[in-house]
């Protein structure tokens, strides 16, 4: 090296040290680049696989919490069914979910027809279950299972048209009063009231039963009629009359006995009898009031029960015009002497009544009592009664009302006009825990006497509601669905399976037949079976449909063997919930039923069969030419 | 009027042969029902299905006509050349 190649040398040096580190920032800046963008985009796919199943997450959620409802707007359906489409619905197991891609494919949209009823307000879809809600909202129903009876008295006018009819299964018109002498009514004004009352229109709106209360109130008159039987024949064919005058809008009557002397016992008894067999006959029903006791045994229960539908139990007026002290107009519990709604009910349960044809009606009323010189040693006086609303309205804004335990009733103490009084009643509270003592009792219903006395107070209604009334969201199943695409068809080839199967047998055995017909020609013999490979092929098409038919015929369920998939299915459920006897006895009923043999024994009998027609050919060919 | 006879013929053959083919692809799927009762949908797709089976039977054998006489064609060519 020379000297003067030195500096030379260390410029390049230089450059090239230069270079390197610059190359080694690039390539370092590059790799950190590299890192870093490895780093952002693998934390940006992340973040997107975080993405997609977070949607995932909230697609199964939805589908699991279906929001899926179809609102009824009365403003278009207007039919008297509701149609819902949507998209088919896919099990959670079996062929549908196996094959949901061809289901889907055939079946874009399922159509469901449900029945619109008045109280429907929006249809839901439970998707896990596939079970349709009928969503009735806010306003309420009344369990199937449970009775609610009011009755509208004459005097209450229109009143009828505020009902609350959903929580009302059925509705008395009070009254049809008899005439002792004649059978006929005595208050011709009031049946014409009934007559052109649009009552019975409100009832059968919302489906509640309409009955007409029947009354005969007075001890010598009940003697009286009792003992005429004209005049019981005259009065069954005149209220049957007016039961038929709104076809359809009447179920029955509410029959109303009070002070029947004790020898009209088993008058009374022929009466009712007389009177349920010629309503059964035309389709009505008899609930018969009852007091809440019977004083002197003058109601034969034990004969009754099998003659009126409903007993209604008149379960207040326990205190009040007859009574020297007030107290309770309807006490649950009373002292050992004193009658009370459980005693009441027991004397039934005693006589061997259920639950179930008894109904508990309670009052919507309150009776007052002047009490000023009862703490003085002397008696106290019934003053008046009062509906319900008007106690409210009266004493509750002044008094506060005092709970007695014992009849799990309340009352307040007025001083009005320097007089003491004492106004016995029953409020929301107090009938809320009638309702269901009523319940546990195991009773068909409770009753209201009377509609109108509580003025719709919806601290009663809700008590009522919240006692006897159905879910708001109650199981509906639709009147039919129907697929889109083939469905329909297939559903009728489906219907008439056997005659297309039967026309398409025919045809095959006409094609067959004409197959045969033409071996008649020696030449399309001698070309159709000279060749071992023509031979082998019709050896094969003929096993195949030995095979067929003995397995047709071996087998219930011909064409898919479904019932043996169900069958195993079944103890496969078994295995799995370990009742292993089961499984094991229902595997062998599957073999017994369904031998896998069929097979070998199809092969074998065609196998044979081939063999035999092969020979005859190969050995009669020259004879058949 | 021979090619005619012949179409006929095999179509007869495709109409008949598609039904055992229809049976053992239903057999071969495996249906089963969902719950111990075949519900109406159920009952109604795997007549769908028999029914896809017996087309595809229809159809495979006039594809299986095709392959008989691609198959032929080139061998003939061969023997041909």
């Amino acid at each position: 090296m020379k000297l003067n190649e030195f500096p030379q040398l260390m410029s390049r040096a230089k450059t090239c040290r230069i270079l390197c580190l610059l190359a080694m920032f690039i390539l370092s800046g590059l790799t950190s680049y590299g890192q870093v963008r490895k780093s952002i985009y693998g934390a940006k796919r992340k973040i997107r696989t975080e993405i997609n199943r977070t949607k995932r997450d909230f697609r199964g959620l939805d589908k699991a919490l279906s929001s899926n409802k179809r609102t009824v707007d009365s403003s278009l359906d207007t039919a008297d069914v509701i149609m819902w489409s949507m998209k088919p619905h896919i099990p959670n197991s079996g062929m549908i979910h196996d094959y949901q891609y061809v289901y889907n494919f055939l079946h874009t949209q399922q159509e469901y027809t449900f029945p619109l009823d008045y109280d429907l307000k929006s249809i839901e879809w439970d998707s896990i279950n596939n079970l349709f809600y009928k969503n009735i909202g806010g306003s309420y129903k009344l369990d199937d299972n449970v009775e609610v009876i009011g009755w509208h008295p004459h005097w209450m006018g229109d009143a009828y048209k505020y009902y609350n009819y959903k929580l009302l299964s059925m509705i008395s018109f009070y009254s049809y009063d008899i005439d002792p002498y004649t059978g006929s009514y005595w208050n011709p004004e009031v049946i014409e009231q009934l007559r052109n009352s649009s009552l019975p229109d409100s009832a059968a709106k919302y489906g509640t039963k309409l009955l007409i209360s029947v009354t005969s109130l007075d001890k010598e008159y009940n003697s009286i009629f009792l003992g005429n039987e004209l005049a019981q024949d005259q009065f069954i064919y005149e209220i049957l009359e007016l039961l038929r005058e709104r076809e359809g809008m009447f179920a029955g009557i509410d029959l109303n006995f009070e002070e029947i002397d004790p020898d009209n016992r088993d008058d009374f008894t022929h009466f009712v009898k007389k009177l349920n067999a010629q309503l059964i006959n035309n389709d009505y029903m008899l609930i018969l009031d009852v007091p809440y006791f019977n004083d002197g045994n003058v109601l034969d229960y034990n004969e009754l029960k099998n003659h009126v539908v409903y007993f209604n139990i008149m379960g207040y007026d326990f205190s009040g015009v007859h009574s020297t002290y007030p107290g309770s107009i309807s006490p649950l519990q009373a002292m050992d002497t004193q009658p009370s709604l459980e005693t009441s009910v027991n004397d039934f349960f005693n006589d061997g009544i259920d639950g179930q044809q008894i109904i508990l009606s309670l009052p919507l009323y309150g009776v007052t009592w002047d009490i000023t010189n009862l703490e003085k040693g002397n008696v106290s006086f019934y003053e008046k009664s009062l509906p319900y609303y008007q106690v409210i309205s009266n004493y509750e804004t002044e008094y506060n009302p005092y709970y007695d335990a014992f009849s799990s009733s309340f009352f307040f103490v007025i001083n009005e006009n320097g007089r003491k009084m004492m106004c016995w009643y029953e409020n929301e509270i107090s009938l809320e825990i009638k309702f269901r003592w009523a319940k546990e009792k195991n009773l068909k219903g409770i009753g209201l006497w009377a509609l109108g006395y509580s003025q719709g107070a919806p601290e009663i209604w809700q008590g009522v509601a919240d006692n006897f009334g159905a879910d708001s969201l109650v199981v509906i199943s639709p009147v039919s669905s129907e697929l889109s695409g083939p469905y329909g068809i297939v559903r009728d080839i489906i219907k008439y399976k056997k005659v297309i199967g039967l026309g398409f047998l025919v045809f095959a055995g006409f094609v067959v037949l004409g197959f045969v017909l033409s071996l008649k020609d020696w030449r399309v013999r001698e070309i159709l079976f000279q060749k071992q490979s023509f031979r082998v092929v019709y050896s094969l098409v003929f096993i195949t449909l030995v095979v067929f038919g003995i397995q047709w015929l071996w087998t219930e369920d011909h064409l898919f063997q479904t019932k043996r998939n169900m069958e195993i299915v079944q103890a496969e459920q078994f295995q799995q919930a370990g009742e292993l006897d089961k499984a094991v006895s229902l595997y062998e009923s599957i073999l017994k039923t369904y031998p896998a043999w069929n097979l070998i024994i199809g092969i074998v009998f065609g196998a044979i069969a081939v063999l035999l027609i092969n020979m005859a050919f190969t050995r009669y060919r020259k004879l058949l030419k | 009027m021979k090619v005619l006879a012949r179409e006929l013929i095999w179509f007869f053959i495709a109409l008949i042969l598609a039904t055992p083919v229809a049976y053992f692809f239903s057999q071969l799927l495996g249906l089963k029902p969902e719950g111990p009762q075949l519900t109406m949908e159920e009952d109604v797709f795997q007549m769908e299905l028999f029914i896809v089976g017996w087309i595809i039977g229809f159809i495979c054998t006039y594809f299986m006509r095709v392959i008989i006489w691609a198959v032929s064609k080139n061998l003939i060519k061969e023997e041909d050349s």
